[in-house]
């Protein structure tokens, strides 16, 4: 958003498809709403990043194991078909889903910057000692920010 | 959607989060509302501080801000805001519910290391209190960008 900024290529929406509550899907719901909106605007590709975090990494130790293979590959397996499944319930055509592992604020920053896209994140917010140690991802992803961002809560 | 709130935190900046709004508000079919918030770095402190053109000052500054943002919009049918505030979030808030905003459009604040240490940065509060989305536009990084803008 700078004078001299490339145009945008593509809107990211980064979701948690697997978080089952109702509250957080609500938030999901709003931030494809919007994410559409923002890519019918700019006149760019829509993409949906679901971002699967690797345990072995969010609870990594001394030894660093990481998790099984196949735990991993069922987990994005399932998140992909939630994507999916709710893009169908949201009437969304988007140009991709991308299911990916990892850090996720890494990886989405990394993925947004690669395409110079707007970044769409949904910010539920945390309460109280947890909000005060751990913030959330959205706050986390706002540190390291390196592309345009769209915050919905 | 009524209306886009255009957050002017840092002149620098201004002209492209101005851009940036009237392109959306020209794809959306929505009126823009630009706030300048002028922050008071003196807070609560000026109570104390027995400045007696204190308030001649700030009305000093509110019009020089003022004046500065009518040349930036000049020719435009926009509606201006300056408010002179203590907390940048709690005004840009109260302005969006009172325009109706569905999309607040502004630069990330990109508070320095000490502060996100000693409290929660003003774009966090921004987040949890907002009642509508909110576009942050990636400052460029240049050596004279410090701290927050508020």
């Amino acid at each position: 958003m700078v004078k001299e900024r490339k145009a945008r290529q593509q809107v990211v929406a980064a979701i948690d498809a697997l978080d089952n509550q109702e509250p957080h899907q609500q938030l999901t719901a709003r931030l494809l709403d919007n994410d559409a909106a923002q890519a019918m605007a700019e006149g760019v590709p829509l993409k949906i990043l679901c971002v699967v975090p690797d345990p072995a990494l969010v609870y990594a130790g001394i030894v660093n194991a990481r998790m099984s293979g196949d735990f991993l590959l069922d987990t994005m397996a399932i998140a992909e078909k939630k994507t999916q499944a709710l893009v169908e319930h949201l009437g969304i055509s988007p140009e991709a889903i991308d299911v990916a592992t990892g850090r996720v604020e890494e990886v989405v920053s990394q993925r947004a910057l690669q395409a110079n896209a707007l970044l769409v994140i949904g910010n539920a917010a945390n309460k109280g000692l947890k909000d005060l140690l751990i913030g959330n991802t959205a706050e986390r992803m706002l540190r390291g920010m390196k592309t345009d961002m769209l915050v919905v809560n | 959607m009524e209306n886009i709130l255009a957050v002017l935190t840092h002149w620098d900046d201004a002209e492209a989060i101005l851009a940036e709004a009237e392109k959306l508000c020209a794809c959306f079919h929505t009126g823009l509302e630009v706030l300048v918030p002028v922050h008071d770095q003196l807070g609560e402190l000026s109570k104390y501080l027995n400045l007696q053109d204190f308030s001649q000052l700030q009305a000093e500054i509110v019009a020089a801000e003022r004046s500065r943002l009518e040349s930036l919009c000049a020719g435009k049918n926009h509606r201006l805001h300056v408010e002179w505030t203590i907390k940048v979030h709690a005004t840009i808030v109260e302005k969006a519910e009172g325009c109706g905003a569905g999309l607040i459009v502004m630069m990330a604040s990109h508070d320095p290391a000490l502060s996100v240490l000693i409290h929660t940065p003003d774009d966090w509060h921004l987040f949890s209190d907002t009642p509508c989305p909110v576009l942050n536009g990636e400052r460029e990084k240049s050596p004279s960008a410090g701290g927050s803008g508020y």
